[in-house]
């Protein structure tokens, strides 16, 4: 785990504290979620562009800041295929 | 059998057993296993929680697994920033360059393809296996179950074409 200290413009930091009121929680769990769906969406942009032979496993790795090790972990526990080879 | 691996390979090979024993213990059997010091770097990396890069962390530390530094060759690694490559599918192609190696093992679309481009001689790991196979360095029965145990990690097509090949 590790603790980020975020700097929010005033248009986000509204959004964030608008938020957090609507969902009756903290800006910081608001901020998380946040985080975590950018996260989920970048993961998916890349992972096309493996598929599509843009780029190797490695890269694929190295641009979502893992070791390949951990990408087959997490590829495999979303169902999704670690290969990136022609299916037929 | 003088080979290098890139990640891929390494992982599945690390990560399936057949017959209780793990499935790169049978290739280290049949040859000499190199890795590139990026690839090393990455099984040094992964965390412990993972029994697969732990048993490759294993042989590395008893010797079984040869960790080779490339040269740097600045006119190759040009050519291999122009594509979307990692540093150890670059490393590994660089290594197949410097060194005499028979194949480079790799699963990678698209560092087969630059290592095809580059003349590299290459191969998939299904294709390491019938090499084992064929050369007498490992059991048909063992060749077939080790296919069918690294299954997930291929496309249909290119399991049932590897076991057809095994005959």
């Amino acid at each position: 785990m590790t603790i980020l200290t975020l700097e929010l413009d005033e248009q986000l930091s509204r959004f964030v504290q608008h938020q957090a009121a609507e969902k009756n929680t903290t800006p910081i769990q608001v901020a998380e979620e946040i985080l975590r769906a950018g996260f989920e969406m970048r993961l998916q942009e890349l992972y096309k562009r493996y598929v599509q032979g843009d780029y190797s496993f490695g890269r694929l790795a190295q641009e979502v800041g893992m070791t390949t090790w951990e990408l087959t972990h997490l590829l495999e526990e979303r169902g999704w295929a670690t290969h990136n080879l022609p299916a037929r | 059998m003088k080979v290098v691996f890139d990640a891929g390979p390494l992982i599945t090979s690390c990560k399936f057993t057949v017959r209780g024993r793990l499935i790169l213990d049978f290739v280290l059997d049949g040859g000499f296993v190199a890795i590139p010091t990026a690839v090393h770097d990455e099984v040094m990396r992964a965390p412990m929680r993972f029994a697969d890069a732990r048993e490759a962390r294993q042989r590395v530390d008893a010797g079984k697994i040869q960790v080779v530094a490339p040269q740097l060759d600045p006119s190759i690694q040009t050519i291999l920033n122009l594509y979307g490559l990692g540093d150890g599918e670059q490393q590994a192609i660089l290594l197949m360059q410097q060194q005499d190696y028979t194949a480079l093992i790799v699963d990678d679309h698209l560092a087969y393809l630059v290592a095809d481009r580059l003349h590299v001689s290459k191969r998939f790991f299904l294709d390491l296996i019938v090499s084992l196979q064929q050369a007498g360095q490992l059991d048909i029965t063992d060749a077939k179950a080790i296919v069918a145990a690294v299954r997930p990690r291929y496309p249909p097509a290119f399991v049932e074409h590897t076991l057809r090949m095994l005959g």
